[in-house]
């Protein structure tokens, strides 16, 4: 069932992302209240981030690996990265289940936005570094 | 998941997956580390590289293994630290009988 093709699970993967996504937008006003409806959705945007980052440091080369020369630090930056990027996505979530839903969306991109600038200096970090 | 599960459950395992979060190891250097035969620790490697937690390159005469953890695994490896968790058999090379005699 599942294709054996990369290309063709990221495919299946991102149609059946867009289709919860829009099943959310359309179908959710007629079951959940207009509140769930917001959490759910600001909820489901960081499932790419969590599940992406998760699956990082599993991956066989990344862009990233091209910043450092050593084996250690390469694997150190990606594990980083992952951490970061899944915690960052986690909190996103997290904001827009249980903040109140007018500063939900603030807090989730304040979150969202620390997690990303914390790569950004680590992979700044780690391509200055010598060696 | 089963095998993750697995692989997760020895402390000795775990052991080996926490030094490699510094860095890539040979197995040579890995093995020194504990005090157990090496068919054992070829054994934990084993068990560890079918779980997809670690990846072992050649590089000469050696094995380098390397850390392939997600962070979920790595989240439920901390788990079970924390916890104390083990559910496999000291040595996982022995058949039980003879573990049962090592024992007595």
């Amino acid at each position: 069932m599942i294709p054996k093709s990369t290309l063709a699970r990221a495919l299946l993967g991102t149609a059946l992302y867009l289709l919860v996504a829009l099943a959310i937008r359309k179908l959710g006003p007629s079951c959940f209240a207009p509140d769930t409806v917001a959490r759910l959705g600001g909820m489901w945007i960081a499932v790419p981030s969590i599940v992406i980052a998760n699956a990082l440091p599993k991956k066989k080369m990344i862009p990233l690996d091209r910043l450092a020369s050593d084996l250690a630090e390469v694997q150190a930056l990606r594990r980083f990265v992952a951490w970061a990027l899944v915690l960052g996505g986690i909190g996103f979530m997290l904001a827009y289940a249980l903040a109140p839903l007018a500063v939900a969306n603030s807090m989730a991109t304040a979150l969202m936005a620390i997690a990303v600038i914390a790569t950004g200096m680590r992979i700044v970090w780690s391509a200055r570094r010598p060696g | 998941m089963t095998s993750i599960f697995k692989a997760l459950a020895d402390p000795t395992r775990r052991q080996v997956l926490q030094m490699l979060q510094a860095g890539p190891m040979g197995a040579g250097a890995l093995a020194e580390a504990f005090e157990v035969s090496k068919p054992t620790m070829s054994a934990h490697f084993a068990v560890l590289v079918a779980a997809d937690l670690i990846e072992a390159e050649k590089s000469g005469r050696t094995i380098v293994y390397r850390l392939k953890m997600s962070v979920l695994e790595e989240a439920l490896m901390a788990f079970a630290q924390v916890f104390g968790l083990q559910v496999t058999p000291e040595n996982p090379t022995l058949p039980a009988r003879r573990r049962a005699k090592e024992k007595s």
